[in-house]
């Protein structure tokens, strides 16, 4: 019994509860910083799965950029143009800027492109990742058309101190250090965490754009990282906690060159970060109010492009009985952009509200409603509803049906708007009709664990923005229509035989999206699959826990890829295992941490992510972390 | 036995003298007739090609580089220049690749130190490759040059002639290279000295030189007008120069002249692109609109058939297509093709 109780224990977290959980002894149920975060992110978003990562496994992955870990631990899909290059996410067969990114809160996708290069968001920068599969636009705004992500830190009160230093050292030059140190009394908490990321990225690869296709080593792909993160947390009262966190940023790298190309370019980004909460918790009520900033700088070559944006919000959670809960909130956005050929500033106003209604234990209901005022304009009127409905439950099982019906939109970027030339000021904003629905069936078997859901999904994407040629410049217009629709299939299965707890965990996602308008002037593009959107992704991870030692080896399968809308040129599929074990070491309590050793690509396979931009063969790597 | 040795010698006689005087006929290669299209390809792709049609059937060969090679051309193709045996495949992304005109079975490249190559001529049997140079922190190219390259298979650039700013089209004249710079200029270059002899001022922007009736012209354009200078061809000075009124006319390193003189460009207008039709013998525009549509790309005139072929890059969303156009400016047919087809070369 206490073997299927810990079993419970250790993958209730995984789909719709937090990582972990300290049970007073009161019997409350008492969350640290980040799960309160992930909370409020399912708490509304009943029809919808929120995922937390494995927060052990991101520890061991410190160093390694969002884009990375994302490409790596989930079946989602990245845009990488290589390793370190620009990578962007694609989620539900959408394009890069159709998925918002959050930090603590803070959005920061780049208001000028629209989207977020996650290959400069460090691990470290952060403690938790949370993903929001599908069209969240209701309850976090602008982007979130296929789904969002938010990155969150964790700082807990009552933890005492803790120094932490980690290294990694790895193939072709990766070398990060990270030192961190937090401490935590009932009061007061604080984290400071210092980084720096060096990857000289000198692989070699095989040089399709010369006769007899050379092995070349890469020369020009050098990425180097320095931040700093600041967490601050003040319990004034029982009832009232202030929130203060700071990310600094600074990454510097070599552009690697498309093969064939022998460009030089240089690109540095440096981001500054913070944002302040307070909120006050009652019995029924819980008020917050934040206050953010996030500038961004990037320099690419000798052009430069600054962006500002700051954020003003509040909002009032309710609990009216235990079958209602609302939240109500109003958010001041205000955003500067200093961009090579243009400057602009523009204000947005966002109201929005979300119910849940529980007429019984088993039945969940989410509605939410987002209305946004954009420079003095509404935007589509932005609502969703979502149900979860356990249907089946018993000591063993537990079956539930879960729906979702949401619109979304996307704000057209201030580049897509005022670019000169060829920024259309008149664009109006790309919008979407998405429906879903799922099943999800958890089981607790003796010795073993599973978990499975499966999703279906639906996404009506019009006014789509697209950069066309005219007579002298590009211009920017509403013109593609898509439809996308696909399955999401997770699983994950556990059998603890002794000492050695064995886990299992797929993710496969599924993705059509058709071009349904052909573009303007381009018939050839229509019924066709967008580029670089490919339909199957499979991750599988295996894992064996036993005693300090910690065994996984896992496998990532992406599907062709269509590197041109009209479909005639593809990329072939590619398979990458990977593998490591890594020992976690307690020396008297005095001296703790956990050595790693990983080996990437284990079959040295020859891939490309993007059609001609290389990436690295075999390579491995061993980490060190000590925690006195 | 003598008698058989007679019989030998003239046995072997007449097997010398069949040998020498029947002509031998070699097969042609797969790509020395036809027409092949020249896909420039998307900025940032690379995804550059030579497509390959065949007149008769209709029939189209895609990716006839990653064919016949296994490997993707990987460079944005600037222009094809076709000596006998061999053809030069010139990337703008750095390279020159060296084909078998029978087969494009590549045999070598130049693909060190060049960084925006436009052109190539062969003369003296060496290889002169116009090089706009990098860029600037002002996007301008102050370091321009011609590349020389001493194996006319490829290989490494000998050394480099500095040149007026962006080089463009190139051609051998006498014992003298001459180099369209877009600063608006041409350069000489003494072959044997190789270095820039003199620079001569012309009007409008030059791109390329071209031969008819014995004489040799330079095309350039401004935002109004086309010009086309006859070049003396002791001192390449413009000797004569023709002016045809065409807006926004575009250049992408190909060009169309029928051997009767006429001379089609493609003009970007407010609504469509056109095809206009200018008469070298009368020096005026003969048609102002001889076809229209858009996303107009590239033109080649085969004047075997009297057909116009079109490039359209269809928006740079995916592949362009190439329209067939009749001597009375009538649709034949519609094929889709590569990346932004902006020429065709008519082997």
């Amino acid at each position: 019994m206490s073997l299927i109780a810990c079993l419970v224990f250790i993958f209730a977290g995984w789909q719709s509860e937090p990582d972990s959980s300290i049970v007073s002894p009161q019997d409350t149920l008492v969350l640290s910083q980040v799960e309160v975060h992930a909370a409020a992110l399912r708490k509304y978003a009943f029809g919808q799965y929120v995922r937390t990562l494995d927060k052990g496994k991101l520890a061991h992955l410190s160093g390694y950029s969002l884009g990375e870990v994302l490409q790596q631990e989930t079946g989602l899909f990245l845009r990488q143009y290589g390793p370190g290059m620009i990578a962007s996410l694609s989620m539900r067969g959408t394009s890069a800027g159709h998925n918002a990114l959050f930090w603590n809160g803070l959005p920061v996708n780049s208001p000028s492109l629209g989207q977020a290069d996650y290959s400069i968001f460090p691990v470290g920068g952060f403690d938790a990742v949370n993903i929001h599969y599908g069209s969240s636009g209701a309850l976090y705004g602008t982007d979130a058309i296929g789904g969002s992500v938010h990155l969150s830190s964790d700082l807990k009160f009552n933890t005492g101190n803790e120094l932490k230093i980690g290294t990694l050292l790895g193939s072709f030059g990766r070398w990060h250090q990270q030192v961190s140190y937090r401490q935590g009394n009932e009061k007061l908490a604080f984290k400071t965490n210092l980084y720096r990321i060096y990857t000289a990225n000198n692989f070699t690869y095989k040089d399709y754009a010369s006769p007899g296709t050379p092995e070349k080593r890469q020369d020009h792909a050098r990425v180097s990282q320095i931040g700093l993160v600041q967490n601050f947390a003040y319990r004034i009262n029982t009832a009232q906690t202030l929130k203060a966190n700071l990310w600094v940023n600074s990454n510097n790298r070599q552009i690697q060159p498309l093969l064939g190309s022998s460009t030089n370019d240089v690109q540095e980004d440096r981001s500054i970060r913070a944002i302040i909460d307070y909120t006050h918790s009652g019995e029924n009520l819980t008020w917050t109010a934040s206050t953010g900033i996030s500038n961004d700088v990037m320099v690419f070559n000798s052009d430069r492009n600054e962006t500002r944006l700051f954020l003003l919000g509040t909002s009032l959670d309710y609990a009216f009985s235990q079958k209602w809960q609302s939240l109500a909130g109003i958010r001041f956005s205000h955003i500067k952009g200093q961009l090579a050929t243009y400057n602009r500033q523009e204000q947005r106003i966002e109201l929005y509200q979300a119910t849940n209604f529980r007429p019984s234990q088993n039945l969940g209901i989410s509605m939410q409603l987002r209305q946004l005022i954009h420079d003095s304009e509404a935007v589509p009127f932005t609502p969703s509803l979502g149900v979860e409905w356990t249907f089946f439950e018993s000591t063993e099982w537990n079956w539930q049906l879960i729906s979702n019906l949401s619109r979304s939109f996307k704000i057209p970027t201030l580049n897509d708007r005022f670019w000169v030339p060829g920024g259309n000021p008149n664009l109006k904003p790309e919008k979407s009709l998405s429906k879903e629905i799922g099943l999800t069936a958890k089981a607790n078997l003796s010795a073993f664990s599973i978990e499975n859901r499966l999703t279906y999904f639906h996404m009506n994407v019009d006014d789509w923005i697209l950069w066309l040629p005219h007579s002298t410049y590009w211009q920017a217009e509403n013109v593609r229509n898509v439809v996308n629709q696909g399955l999401e299939y997770f699983f994950k299965g556990g059998f603890l035989q002794g000492e050695n707890l064995w886990t299992i965990h797929v993710d496969y996602g599924l993705n059509s999206a058709v071009n349904q308008s052909g573009d303007v002037g381009n018939a050839l593009s229509q019924g066709k699959q967008l580029p670089y959107v490919p339909k199957h992704k499979i991750r599988t991870q295996g894992n064996l826990q036993s005693g300090p030692y910690k065994f996984y080896i896992q496998n990532q399968w992406t599907g062709e890829r269509y590197v041109t809308t009209d479909n005639q040129t593809q990329l072939a599929a590619y398979s990458l295992w990977d593998t490591g074990i890594t020992y976690a070491f307690d020396w008297k309590s005095k001296l703790k941490g956990n050595l790693g050793f990983h080996t990437n690509n284990i079959f040295n396979v020859d891939y490309q992510v993007l059609r001609l931009r290389s990436m690295p063969g075999r390579n491995i790597q061993f980490n060190l972390n000590i925690v006195l | 036995m003598r008698k058989m040795q007679l019989v030998c010698k003239l046995f072997l006689f007449a097997l010398l003298v069949s040998c020498g005087t029947d002509p031998v006929e070699i097969p042609q290669g797969a790509y020395e007739n036809g027409v092949l299209i020249i896909n420039e390809g998307a900025f940032g792709a690379n995804d550059g090609e030579v497509f390959h049609f065949d007149k008769n059937t209709a029939e189209l060969e895609a990716n006839v580089f990653e064919n016949v090679n296994g490997r993707p051309f990987a460079g944005l193709l600037q222009d094809m220049i076709s000596y006998e045996d061999f053809t030069y495949l010139v990337a703008n992304t750095g390279k020159v690749e060296v084909v078998q005109s029978a087969d494009f079975i590549s045999i070598g490249a130049v693909n060190n130190d060049l960084v925006n190559s436009r052109s190539m001529v062969k003369a003296d049997g060496k290889l002169y490759i116009s090089d706009w140079g990098p860029y600037d922190a002002s996007w301008n190219n102050t370091e321009s040059f011609v590349a020389v390259v001493e194996d006319i298979t490829g290989g490494n650039i000998a050394y480099k002639i500095p040149t007026p700013s962006r080089p463009e089209g190139i051609t051998f004249i006498g014992d003298r290279i001459l180099v369209a710079c877009q600063m608006g200029a041409i350069a000489v270059i003494e072959v044997g000295d190789d270095e820039v002899e003199k620079t001569i001022a012309v009007t409008g922007t030059p791109f390329f030189f071209f031969e008819y009736q014995g004489s040799n012209y330079l095309y350039a354009k401004d935002s109004e007008k086309i010009y086309l200078h006859k070049l003396n061809v002791a001192t390449f000075e413009v000797e004569e120069s023709l002016e045809f009124s065409v807006d926004n006319s575009i250049y992408n390193g190909n060009f169309s002249v029928s051997n009767s003189g006429e001379l089609f460009v493609i003009s970007n207008q407010a609504t469509e692109d056109v095809v206009v039709k200018l008469s070298l013998t009368t020096g005026s525009v003969e048609n102002e609109n001889f076809y229209s549509g858009s996303n107009f790309y590239g033109l080649g005139y085969d004047d075997n058939t009297q057909t116009l072929y079109i490039g359209e890059h269809n928006g740079w969303q995916g592949n362009g297509s190439v329209m067939r156009v009749n001597a009375q400016g009538e649709l034949i047919d519609e094929v889709s093709v590569g990346r932004g087809p902006s020429g065709f070369y008519f082997p």
